[in-house]
């Protein structure tokens, strides 16, 4: 197999670093399990490096992981031997007492697939939804609705203000 | 909310040990070195393997062998296979937990394997989660799947095709990954969920198959064959605290194969691990893997190309289903020509860079859309103009899916169509003065998905009728 390798060990380090928690975020966000996160994880940052795309800024870097990183999650989760595992049950484990799980992540983690990584980026990154709908590659209105049905289900299990910034 | 929101997320980052793993593995595979990772797994092996396997070996010769020579109970090794079928009783066959016969025929094993005490009970490690590879997981991508007919699976893994559907995993230039085996007709249903064990087979320089333990793990032999078998527990979701369901898993290497297996189970009368120790003694006792049956791989095609315009035009097959008209204001894009196993498609854009943008996709069509197909005379189920927003409280939940993403059928396909799909709404001017829409069009076999910003339903329309025959 040849390998395309354009960036050096050190870039590459420098560049997971920058982006690790945030992309391991939104690979937990669709895998749930741990294992299968870190699986994700790695798949993204080797398609970096398999790819070697350059980037024009940090922010460009930063959006074309956050949807390579979508990406990987969605293959890997739609992927046959998957399928047969039954994935809404499979994907749902994790391995316990990692992470401290507050109620709030609960509910956050309990959205459905497509919402909770717009929820990540709208509340926790600071993007609005024109940002949003450009990284994910859909329509604006999409991701509205998207953050319009996060918002109903947080609302009515979280409580508090959804516009509250 | 945000707040609450951010503190939650915050918690959830990874810790400086599995940032090392990632890494480690990241770095690996940008300088191409797999058996890096694997030599490490070796190197761990052999030290959990060898000194037991010698102190076996002792134990064999010592006290093993003359209980063989004395007792007529235990069967002979005939190392290699003969093709006759020796009768085992149940003592001295493996499948603890699994079968109530009083004999049980078995093959005479095709290689040749260490006499054991006559069950083999697997030691279970506790375990803290895999830290690996998955069974079946490739990098997405850059691999393609090929199932394996009976009788070829038979002739690669003895023993696994009557019970497991069996493919192997290549990369696109013709490397092979692994074997990958899913069980066929297990009826175990835990928690309403069917659950077939799999095994995973790769080479011992490949892709290594590794378990996180606390301590070292405790090893059993199986006919010899030194084997770690673990489990550990896995939440089913997170408010289901009184889930009870296993991952058990093993690993071991035969002949010059790693092997993996892996089920989820409950553990009511230890049958997760009875499942798992009859499909260990059941590969062990039908021999190693022979890999040099596999078939010759059927490599897919693969293209991953960016195109110019003039070359995205010119693909012959999907060319022809580019918009002919493109508003003078939108500037091309890019466009993506995608070909492998799991896609056919290309994908472009054009854009007026702030203002307005459409993507138009072309590809062999995805059952999915099938599901979607909206009749025009539905009004209801496409015209966004009839709801308001936000959706979630003005459209009937039977027809969101519909309305979110429906597909049309290209003779249906009018003005009056595509102004139905357009929204105006969003905080940008632009939003208010330009819709965005998103829709599919079914044309014979191909699908075209359209999405776009601040482009107008007629010139939307006028991009469409370019291309109807």
């Amino acid at each position: 197999m040849t390998t395309s390798l354009q960036r050096t060990g050190k870039e590459i380090a420098e560049i997971y670093e920058r982006h690790k928690d945030m992309v391991y975020r939104i690979c937990f966000a669709y895998m749930k399990s741990n294992t299968d996160t870190e699986d994700a994880v790695q798949d993204t940052f080797c398609n970096l490096i398999k790819g070697a795309k350059p980037f024009e800024s940090y922010e460009h870097e930063k959006a074309w992981l956050i949807r390579t990183a979508t990406n990987v999650c969605k293959n890997s989760v739609k992927h046959w031997w998957r399928k047969r595992e039954n994935l809404e049950d499979y994907e749902n484990h994790r391995s316990p007492d990692v992470f401290e799980i507050d109620e709030t992540f609960q509910v956050v983690m309990g959205l459905p697939r497509k919402y909770k990584t717009v929820v990540y980026l709208y509340y926790y990154e600071g993007y609005d939804s024109a940002e949003i709908a450009q990284i994910l590659q859909k329509p604006q209105s999409t991701i509205r609705y998207y953050l319009s049905q996060a918002r109903k289900i947080l609302r009515e299990k979280i409580g508090g203000d959804e516009n509250a910034q | 909310m945000r707040n609450k929101i951010k503190d939650s997320w915050s918690k959830i980052k990874p810790s400086n040990a599995t940032n090392e793993r990632i890494l480690s593995c990241v770095l690996r595979q940008a300088y191409n070195m797999p058996k890096e990772r694997s030599n490490n797994m070796n190197s761990s092996m052999i030290w959990k393997i060898c000194a037991p396997v010698a102190a076996c070996l002792i134990v064999a010769l010592i006290v093993v062998v003359p209980i063989l020579i004395q007792s007529n109970n235990i069967a002979t090794i005939q190392p290699p296979y003969n093709g006759e079928q020796d009768i085992y009783t149940e003592d001295e066959a493996y499948a603890p937990g699994i079968t109530n016969q009083e004999e049980i025929t078995m093959p005479t094993p095709a290689y040749p394997i260490t006499p054991q005490a006559p069950t083999y009970e697997l030691v279970i490690n506790s375990e803290t989660g895999r830290s690996s590879i998955s069974p079946g997981r490739m990098p997405p991508g850059m691999s393609f799947v090929q199932f394996l007919p009976a009788d070829k699976a038979e002739a690669v893994q003895p023993g696994l095709s009557s019970r497991f559907e069996m493919s192997a995993s290549y990369m696109y230039d013709g490397e092979f990954i692994r074997i990958f085996a899913v069980e066929k007709y297990a009826d175990i249903i835990v928690s309403g969920v069917y659950q077939p064990a799999s095994i995973a087979i790769s080479h011992s320089t490949g892709y290594p198959l590794d378990t996180a333990h606390d301590i070292e793990p405790d090893v059993s032999y199986v006919y010899g064959i030194p084997v770690i078998a673990g489990s550990f527990w896995l939440a089913h979701h997170y408010c289901d605290e009184g889930m009870q369901l296993y991952n058990f898993n093993a690993i071991f290497e035969l002949g010059d194969y790693f092997y993996r297996i892996e089920l989820l189970d409950g553990q009511e009368d230890d049958r997760g691990l009875h499942r798992l120790n009859e499909i260990v003694h059941m590969i062990i006792r039908s021999g190693p893997a022979n890999l040099s049956n596999l078939p010759e791989p059927e490599i897919p095609a693969l293209r991953h190309d960016i195109l110019t315009q003039e070359e995205a035009f010119d693909d012959p097959n999907f060319g022809r289903f580019l918009p002919a008209y493109i508003p003078a204001r939108l500037e091309f894009g890019d466009a993506r020509r995608v070909l492998d196993q799991m896609n056919n498609m290309l994908n472009t854009n054009w854009q007026e860079i702030g203002y307005a943008s459409i993507a138009w996709t072309i590809g062999t069509t995805h059952p999915i859309f099938y599901e979607r197909i909206v009749s025009v005379n539905d009004r209801e189920k496409f015209d966004v103009n009839l709801y308001t927003i936000p959706w979630m409280d003005s459209v009937p939940s039977d027809i969101i899916d519909y309305l979110s993403n429906p597909t049309f059928l290209a003779e249906e396909m009018s003005l009056d169509v595509v102004q139905a799909r357009a929204l105006y709404s969003g905080r940008r001017v632009s939003d208010l003065r330009e819709p965005s829409m998103n829709f599919n069009i079914m044309l014979d076999d191909i699908l075209i998905q359209i999405g776009s910003i601040g482009v107008s339903a007629e010139e939307v329309w006028a991009m469409i009728e370019s291309i109807l025959p």
